[in-house]
């Protein structure tokens, strides 16, 4: 064997276990809470007791008491029709950004992308205030609405980046065959940019699943989503460790499980359209 | 929209039932129940309850609390009896809080509220909860079974309202008191402080004597927890944070730079010395579970959290605990008395029923299920019960707290100053008193920090 | 004469982007415009808006002479852990992404898949997870170090809060810049590297002058969510410590929280530092994106 291919091996090897390091690092605290989940509560606050009992108790008493199940569904239908809306919206307003030339465009582009930076913190108490008065407090689709406020920007600076890359010519060639602009988005843009949308929907999803601060105070009963059930769990008698870290596991699944299925979607289109692919 | 669906199928019900039953049962909303049923007992209550807000759902704001969960528990049976189904929203503290001031403000959803004993006062000047007289001094609608001078005087005086007017039923009371460790205690041959200069002693003692082993845990997060930390022991020292006797002519006047205020924070910040070294960031929670893992020789917080550390299955400390008063300062006794109540949202559009529901949980009659299900006693009655004190080792401990908590009492002192803006002075001092705990000021600086700010908020 | 279809045919890109400016505008100024004039009012939670006096600009200037203590400290804090957050995530990031460029293992998409997890995981949730980690008494971080090696941490005293905080955030996030970076490097085009070979650059040379030029774009977009994310930052710290001990975490956001929140209720004094951070905020976001634009444009 040769001195090179000795060395190169070495390298690879080193690369492995660099990687390896660090993907414990970041899969350690979610152990971490799969364990917690799945011990008995004089158990959890010893962690030096690695071979205590595992049990399947915690996720019972979540299931009997049932009251994490609506939790659960207002989740889900926030963050379906919330990142729906928004990339459908967000990709016609990107379409209008990266197609048209305007004397005003990147002062507005900007305008909307800074929505996605506004803290919660400042602005929840007047949508409080103006929730009442349209009477939605307390419903999902408040929450649907109010998640636009970072979704809808963050889809329009990710699709525009994706539309620009697309070149005009394509779609010049559609005009060309008599289609209409419409028809040119429909059959010519969207196909092209669909990688991108997925890696989008990715991040609008796991924005509206786990936001805490609106759906903390926007939320009376009806609407209460699954990072808010902390404040169920924070009792004055203890943290529910058992029940807080089920729920975790629980929220975490499905997130991951959409991700890793359309991961090689996902890598492609967080490039954001910067580098031609 | 929902409100009004559901208050007009309630009427359409009632409408309805009264149209199918015989004679003058004619209920109103504003009415008492109708007059040939008699309430006396908890059956014929249920009935003239169901008669009227049969189908009636409302919305109850509780904190995280073993009160709540008592109140659950009792939850299938009030509704089997009284036909009123029960919305819960049920949140950590602070921010339940939050969630209940924007309802006043503007939601209207809820009907009940579980309002801690410190936010009194504020809710009063806010106008967040009806007086609850008008339904206390209403025979049907408060029956003799409810019982309402059962409830420990302490609590029915000292945590319920403000300014004389009371704005919630008690339904989980505490002071505070220590729990020790018996059989560290037994091994250095210790006794358990009566005074204060004992009580640092001790924990200068326990202070690494062992292995991984701390004096005291006491909460003393920065805010409100501190500030509610360091009044354990305030009065103790005669110190305090208003002038009460001027409070009581609406004169606010800050006490925090006196000698005695100053005193108070010194030995709390010395005690917490002796503390594991993250205290700083402790509320209740994390003080309880310190002293449950074994960490501290000593604790310090509510009578409400005792029943945790005597449970084996909670606490590895459960069958070496012993527990003693708040032990007396230079100016005698002052412990803790704060609790939890409900009350009536003012904007409630279901108020008679919200009342069924306080009536219900609340009631003397409940009051031993209550408790069994795990809900904190406020009620003579319970204390007295000796099944119940079998069950509960810290009874007797916490009774003779109770009764060292009378002597602010009988200074006519109220352990939480009665003034709409107190929240916002506890946080101040819990914050410059945090301060001075992690070494960053002085704590004369400390004081006079939490004069400026507290006076600039005054005005 | 004017007419609707003209004004749109000259104005093209209206109907793409007027229903997004609409809503933006709607979501957006009402609640701005709220937070202008609360700013100015002596306004606390729960109060009759009819109770709320007009104080002029006392809210800033108790901000700006120092009769507010924590601000400064605060504003401090938080443009620091903006500094350190961004440039650590970043650089760990890129470190990431170029072994995960490199890497011919079968067991990368697995990496990937878990580099994902932080991102699942709900953050309410996971900060309290965090806080058991870290707890100095019962956690598992000082049991591992106490019986390695002997010493424990207080991880959330004073001295440490901050980067415990940091610790959580570089967790959570740098995966995220990793990932970014990662797709943008597998998208590279090979040709410029064979011929920077070619020409005997070093792989410094080739790592400075092809590639950081190509993925500028994608730095920058990494560095904007980063750096204005970490300026926002709120629930971990909120979990974690809830600003303390002292005020030794007490950032922007939470600064606002504690003035504004039920404990204190002081809308009017909050909606002033809230304005402080919504400016310190957008300076940052419009310098970040103005760059990041040139970037995109210098590489078409």
């Amino acid at each position: 064997m040769s001195n090179v291919t000795t060395h190169k091996k070495v390298r690879a090897t080193g690369r492995g276990v660099l990687l390896l390091i660090f993907s414990l690092g970041f899969l350690f605290p979610f152990i971490w809470m799969l364990l917690v989940s799945l011990r008995n509560r004089v158990d959890i606050l010893d962690p030096g007791n690695i071979f205590a009992p595992l049990t399947l108790i915690n996720y019972e008493t979540l299931f009997a008491a049932g009251d994490i199940f609506p939790y659960f569904i207002n989740s889900a239908i926030i963050a379906v029709v919330n990142t729906v809306f928004s990339l459908v919206v967000g990709t016609f307003a990107a379409y209008g950004f990266a197609r048209y030339n305007w004397k005003k465009r990147e002062d507005r582009a900007f305008f909307i992308l800074s929505q996605r930076f506004l803290p919660a913190m400042a602005v929840v108490i007047p949508f409080f205030l103006m929730a009442t008065f349209v009477h939605l407090l307390d419903t999902v689709w408040l929450l649907a609405i109010c998640y636009t406020l970072f979704n809808v920007p963050f889809t329009v600076w990710m699709m525009r980046g994706f539309i620009e890359d697309i070149p005009f010519e394509l779609e010049e060639a559609a005009f060309v065959d008599g289609c209409n602009r419409m028809q040119t988005l429909r059959q010519v843009v969207f196909p092209l940019v669909l990688p991108g949308m997925v890696a989008t929907a990715i991040f609008c999803i796991i924005n509206s699943w786990n936001e805490f601060v609106f759906a903390n105070f926007l939320s009376v009963v009806h609407a209460k989503t699954v990072p808010t059930s902390v404040m169920m769990y924070l009792s004055v008698s203890g943290v529910k460790w058992g029940e807080m870290t089920a729920t975790g596991v629980l929220a975490a699944i499905p997130v991951l499980v959409f991700a890793v299925s359309v991961q090689k979607h996902m890598i492609r289109g967080m490039t954001f359209g910067a580098v031609k692919g | 929209m929902r409100r009004i669906v559901a208050a007009s199928a309630a009427a359409c019900l009632v409408v309805s039932l009264a149209a199918c039953s015989p004679g003058d049962q004619t209920p109103t909303s504003a009415g008492t129940p109708a007059a040939n049923v008699d309430v006396s007992t908890l059956k014929g209550w249920g009935e003239a309850m169901k008669a009227q807000f049969d189908g009636t759902n409302i919305t109850v704001a509780m904190a995280s609390h073993p009160s709540t969960d008592a109140f659950k528990a009792m939850e299938a049976e009030f509704t089997e009896l009284t036909g009123i189904s029960i919305t819960w929203d049920i949140v950590e503290e602070t921010n339940l809080k939050n969630k209940q001031l924007l309802d006043a403000q503007g939601g209207g959803n809820y009907d009940v509220m579980m309002v801690d004993a410190f936010w009194m006062s504020e809710y009063a000047s806010k106008k967040v909860l009806d007086p609850v007289a008008t339904w206390v001094d209403s025979p049907e609608r408060t029956p003799g079974w409810f019982d309402y001078e059962d409830i420990m005087p302490a609590y029915r005086n000292g945590i319920a309202g403000s300014n004389g007017t009371n704005y919630g039923i008690p339904t989980a009371g505490e002071t505070r008191f220590i729990a020790y460790r018996t059989d560290l205690f037994e091994k250095y041959g210790k006794e358990p402080p009566k005074n204060m200069d004992e009580y640092l002693e001790l924990a200068k003692f326990f202070n690494g004597k062992e292995d991984g082993l701390y004096g005291v845990s006491m909460r003393a997060q920065r805010g409100i927890h501190f500030a509610s930390g360091w009044m354990s022991l305030m009065y103790n020292f005669g110190g305090g944070f208003l002038d009460q006797a001027a409070l009581a002519n609406n004169e606010v006047k800050l006490t925090v730079d006196t000698p005695e205020t100053k005193q108070s924070l010194q030995f709390y910040v010395d005690l917490l010395r002796n503390a594991p070294p993250d205290v700083g960031s402790y509320t209740h929670e994390e003080a309880l579970n310190a002293f449950m893992v074994g960490s501290t020789a000593m604790w310090l917080d509510a009578t409400a959290l005792a029943n945790q550390i005597t449970d084996p299955a909670k606490s590895k400390v459960a069958d070496n605990v012993g527990f003693v008063s708040t032990p007396t300062g230079p100016k005698g006794d002052g412990a803790a008395l704060a609790g939890w109540n409900l009350g009536i949202s003012a904007k409630s559009s279901n108020k008679d029923a919200a009342w069924a529901f306080i009536a219900f949980m609340a009631s003397k009659e409940k009051a031993v299920d209550y408790v069994k299900n795990g809900g904190v006693a406020t009620r003579g009655s319970v204390f007295e019960n000796s099944e119940l004190a079998a069950l509960n080792p810290s009874y007797p401990a916490q009774k003779v707290a109770l009764e060292s908590a009378n002597g602010l009492v009988e200074k006519g002192l109220s352990w939480i100053p009665q003034y709409d803006q107190i929240n916002q002075i506890l946080d101040i001092a819990g914050t410059y008193g945090s301060d001075a705990l992690a070494g960053n000021i002085s704590v004369d600086d400390a004081v006079s920090k939490i004069t400026k700010d507290a006076q600039d908020l005054i005005g | 004469m004017f007419s609707v279809k003209g004004f749109l045919q000259r104005n093209g890109h209206l109907k793409y982007v007027a229903p997004v400016m609409c809503l933006m505008m709607v979501l957006s100024i009402i609640p701005t415009i709220f937070l202008i004039v609360a700013s100015f009012t002596n306004y606390q939670l729960g109060w009759d808006f009819s109770r709320a006096k007009f104080v002029g600009i006392d809210n800033y200037i108790r901000l700006f002479t120092g009769a507010d203590t924590a601000f400064w400290h605060s504003v401090l804090i938080s443009v620091a852990f903006m500094v350190v957050a961004t440039a650590i995530e970043l650089a760990l990031g890129f470190w990431i992404a170029t072994l995960l460029n490199n890497s011919e293992s079968k067991l990368k998409p697995l990496a990937v898949g878990i580099m994902i997890l932080p991102l699942a995981m709900t953050p309410s949730i996971a900060a309290q997870v965090w806080k058991l980690i870290f707890n100095s008494e019962y956690g598992l971080l000082n049991y591992i170090l106490q019986n390695t090696f002997g010493f424990s941490v207080t991880w959330l005293g004073q001295d440490m809060a901050f980067w415990s905080i940091l610790l959580v955030d570089l967790w959570q996030f740098t995966p995220f810049v990793a990932l970014i970076l990662y797709a943008g490097l597998r998208s590279m085009p090979a040709e410029p590297y064979e011929a920077a070979a070619i020409d005997g650059a070093t792989s410094w040379q080739m790592f400075r002058f092809l590639t950081i030029p190509m993925l500028s774009k994608l730095i920058y977009l990494a560095l904007l969510l980063r750096a204005v994310d970490a300026l926002k930052l709120f629930d971990t710290a909120f979990v974690l410590t809830q600003g303390g001990p002292g005020n030794a975490t007490e950032f922007l956001s939470l600064h606002v929280f504690r003035l504004a929140n039920a404990q204190n209720g002081l809308v009017g004094r909050a909606s002033a530092v809230a304005m402080v951070l919504l400016v310190i905020v957008m300076v940052v976001s419009r310098f970040l994106i103005k760059r990041q634009r040139r970037a995109a444009e210098v590489m078409l």
